[in-house]
Order: structure tokens, then sequence, then C-alpha cells
């Protein structure tokens, strides 16, 4: 550091500089961080889901006898309500509605 | 679920830990070294034709497994950084609430256990034509005897003053989905009540011609439920767009008064500079527009790999013989997807496809002597506006008089009866589940 510096007296000056930089940057890389663990969070299936269900696409891998996934999955409960809620409008004797994935997973399985 | 994909992991981790291995021993007389790099290669290299693709989107994935698929006689590399695909199409769902981010995103695994395909995940970094290498990250090479190429695009950052890869963490373009798109969604979500959006789409050519307007419906879609007085302005490089009408009459219908589409006429040729920091977008006439929330999409070219490579036109895209998806400047190379300048054909997903799918019979032709049929293309693009709302353009394609022309086009038309545009919505999303499972299934 002395030799870097080329003088003691400028040993502490960056050294303080060096500690500023750094606590400034830690909580910007804390920050960062955290913004990527939301992200790989993102990534996975959450523990809530919904979907639409309704009768079409029956030959869709993704049916039961309850109906087959037209929507979804979605995070937003009223996002996917709001959707059935529209397309009943078109057809209201497919009876499709919003379901907790969870639910619909369980009996396709 | 997570079990299965940790032990994916280490399946490829092994398989390519055996492949060093075994290019190791096959000494060093085989391997070709250059600039202290070592060079990798199925231990029957010698033996089986090898195709490596560089980028499993769309267009890479396709070729990957149907060379893999129908002839095993190829050794199939992938060259990959990501273990997952998050895919563009359908990501503006995402910010509408439509969709999650992880039903968009599909591993990889199936190519390697289905197909044999080899996944190496790294980023490839260089191409060496003359050896026929690709370069990766880490300091190793791939050996080639066709190499197709699926980059997708990389973005013009100079063509916004102020505009960098750090600021579009602060205004995300979100034009390659999955990090980006999920920092535009919480940026959305985060907005003050009666806030002002700005999304900036580019001058073209560009990825998904109509995904800028599809993604102000869709976020418009959102605030309508979540921030009712929240605003969107449009400041365009271009004076029209795709599927125009159709897009401002749904606007009109279903979210009176949000949307302002500037043309670039308007604003002296669109957005000229931003200052991330005070969030403020900066027009040609000098207007400044602060924002709570912005999407910028810069200007595209070919991914990067291929310009170093030189393999682009003086425009950044890649130039092909569209009969096969050739190079027309390297014959052992194919340019597949958003990269490459494809005559009439837009840059989209169901394009990319298309692409490679003619792509994957020419390789195949010319390693394992598979007979070529002439090149059929098509795509079609979907844009959702609002729940049950959904427009599409497409075209089938043929190589004709020396490049890709249209053979025959649909596009919605305005004023269509809703059970039209209902019936396209379940078009759509059926069409998402068939291109994934394409792909990657």
């Amino acid at each position: 550091m002395g030799s870097l510096t080329k003088g003691p007296s400028l040993a502490p000056r960056a050294c303080c500089a060096a500690l500023a930089l750094a606590s400034f940057l830690a909580p910007v890389a804390r920050a960062q961080e955290a913004l990527h663990d939301l992200y790989a969070q993102e990534l996975k299936p959450k523990p809530q889901e919904w979907v639409v269900i309704g009768h079409h696409f029956r030959h869709s891998d993704n049916c039961t006898s309850d109906g087959c996934v037209v929507m979804g999955p979605m995070d937003d409960r009223e996002a996917c309500e709001e959707w059935a809620r529209d397309y009943n409008r078109h057809d209201p004797y497919d009876h499709t509605r919003c379901v907790e994935a969870k639910d619909y997973r369980t009996k396709a399985e | 679920m997570r079990k299965c994909s940790d032990k994916a992991d280490k399946t490829d981790k092994a398989r390519r830990e055996a492949y060093l291995t075994s290019a190791t021993r096959r000494s060093a007389s085989r391997m070709i070294l250059a600039a202290g790099a070592s060079v990798f290669a199925p231990a029957i290299a010698q033996a089986r034709p090898r195709l490596v693709v560089v980028g499993g989107g769309a267009a890479g994935a396709t070729v990957a497994k149907y060379v893999a698929k129908d002839s095993p006689k190829i050794q199939v590399t992938l060259v990959e950084d990501s273990k997952a695909y998050t895919s563009c199409f359908f990501s503006n769902l995402y910010l509408a609430g439509l969709r999650t981010l992880a039903s968009l995103t599909h591993r990889y695994d199936a190519l390697a256990e289905r197909y044999g395909v080899t996944l190496v995940t790294s980023r490839a970094s260089a191409i060496d034509r003359d050896r026929k290498l690709v370069r990766l990250a880490d300091g190793s090479a791939v050996a080639y005897d066709r190499l197709a190429l699926s980059p997708g695009v990389s973005f013009d950052y100079d063509a916004v003053r102020g505009y960098t890869p750090s600021a579009a963490e602060q205004m995300p373009h979100a034009y390659q989905a999955g990090f980006q798109t999920f920092l535009l969604r919480r940026q959305i979500a985060a907005m003050r009540p009666g806030g002002v959006f700005v999304l900036a789409p580019p001058t073209s050519p560009y990825r998904c011609p109509p995904g800028p307007y599809e993604r102000a419906s869709m976020i418009a879609k959102y605030f309508k439920r979540r921030n009712p007085t929240a605003k969107i302005i449009i400041l365009d490089a271009k004076d029209s767009f795709a599927k125009q009408p159709l897009f401002e009459e749904g606007w009109a219908a279903s979210y009176p008064g949000m949307i302002e589409w500037r043309p670039a006429s308007f604003s002296g040729g669109g957005l000229k500079e931003v200052d991330v920091k005070e969030m403020l977008l900066i027009d040609g006439e000098g207007e400044r527009i602060r924002a709570d929330a912005a999407s910028v999409i810069p200007p595209q070219r070919a991914g990067d790999i291929a310009l170093s490579a030189d393999l682009t036109d003086s425009d950044g895209w890649a130039v092909v013989d569209g009969s096969q998806m050739r190079s027309r400047l390297d014959p052992n190379i194919f340019i597949v997807g958003d990269a490459a300048r494809a005559g009439a054909m837009p840059k989209s997903g169901f394009a990319a496809n298309s692409q490679a799918r003619v792509a994957a019979l020419a390789i195949r032709a010319d390693l394992d002597g598979a007979t070529l049929f002439p090149a059929r293309f098509r795509n079609t693009c979907w844009s959702f506006i609002d729940n049950q709302n959904v427009v599409k353009v497409g075209a089938n394609y043929a190589f004709r008089d020396g490049d890709i022309r249209v053979v025959d086009r649909f596009v919605s038309k305005v004023g269509e009866p809703p059970s039209v545009r209902f019936d396209n919505t379940l078009e759509a999303n059926a069409w998402y589940g068939a291109i994934a499972s394409d792909m990657l299934g």
C-alpha cells in the first residue's frame, strides 16, 4: 500500500476512498442480488396459480373430465376470473371457469 | 420436478466431462489446438459428421432437434449459455398477468434425453471459420462440419443517446425474454396511480413487428385493472406499424383514452435521447417526456457473433440463400431465425421455426445424404389486444427468383365478429403449446 501511494500520508486517504466506495457499492450489489433471487423465483411455478378451463381444446393433452386449459397458468387471480367472465359472454354454454391450477393438476394426475 | 432438473444438470455435466476427456485421450494429433484453446469433439468425431448449433431459440432448438431425430448418424451439439429458454413470443401476456414467466420457460433436457443432442451450456464467443471451430467463453472450442447459427438479435445502443446496457435495466427493452421481461413487469406494477408509461418502438426491421403494439395493449390491460388512470405514450420511430387499423380499433374499444400513439413525423423521428436518472425521454423535436416507467426498444441487427464472424451485410443482417438458409458467405454455415435477412419473411418465432426445418433438411442432405425438397415456409403472428380479441397476420412463402417470396397471405379484418377474434385466441394458445413441443419436446 505504502509503495503504491508513495508516502504514508496518502495511504489513509486511499484506504478511506476504497472503504467509501465499498460502502457505496455494497448495498447496490445486495439489491442486485435480491433482484436476481426474485427473478429466480419467478422462473419456478408459484404456490398459487390459476388456469381458465373450458370445453374447447378437446384435442389438447392438458384436459380432464372437467375441461381443458384454455388460458394460463396465471399468478393473478383477478385476471383469470375476468378472462373466464369475458369468455362466457361469448360462449355461455362452455361453462368456462377459473380454477386454482393446483386442484386442476391434482385431477389431471 | 426439481429433482428431475437437478439430475438433468448432473447428466449434462457428466456428459460434457466425458466428452472433454475422450477428446483429450484422442491426443493432440487429432485435435486442432489454436491460441491455447482446447478443442473438444466426440470420440467418434472422425466417423460421425458434426453439426454444431449456436443459440437455442425457436430456430436453433428446432434445427438441433430435427437433425438429431431424423439423422442419428449426425453428432449434434447445441451451444447455449442458458439451461432454459424463455420465449419472447407470449411474453407480453406475462406483463398483463395472463401467463406466468415459469410457463413461458422451457428446459433443453428433452433434446439430450430423447434425441441425443449434446448440450454445451456456455456462451459461444467467436467462430473460427477457417478452422471450423466455435470458440466458447471458457476458452475451449467445438469443432464442426456444419454450423447452424441462430444468434437472435443484438441492439444498436448508439441509436439513442444515453441508452446503454445498464440503462436498459431502468428502461427495459424486454426484447430478449427473461430477466428483462421480469424487470419491465416490476416497473409497471410499481407505477404511481395515474402515472405515465412510455414505449419507444424501433425502426424496421426488428423482431416481431407487431410486438410493441401488443405490448402496449397488454400493459393497458394490466392498467385497466390495477391503475385505470395511467396513460401509455408510444413514441414511435415509424409512421405506420403492423396491423395498425386492428390495434387502433381494439384500443378504442377496450382502452379508450389510455394509449396515445405518436408517429415519427410528429416527434422528429421518435426517441433520440434518454436520461434514466431523471426518467426523461427526449424526442427528435426536443420534447421532454417524464415517465414513471418506460420500455425503450433500440434498433436491431443480427446477434453479435454473426457480425464478428463477417456473416452479415452492411445493415448488420446475415445474408442467406433462402432455398436452404445457407450463408451466402460461407457454405458450411446455415443462419436461421431473427438474425437472417430472409426475403419477405418477418422476424418471428413461427418464421424461425419454419426456416429451421428447411435448414435441417439441407444439413441432413449435406451430411447424411437426405433428399432435398423445394423450400416452403409459413408464418403467422397472433397479437393479443384484449382477453378475447386476438388478431393475426400470416403468409405462405416459397423460394422463387433468388429470394423468399410470399405465395399467399391473410390478415384479420377490421370489424370482424367477436367470435372470429375469440377463435383466434384459442388458435394462438394452441400454437404456443405446439411450437414449444415442436422445438423442445
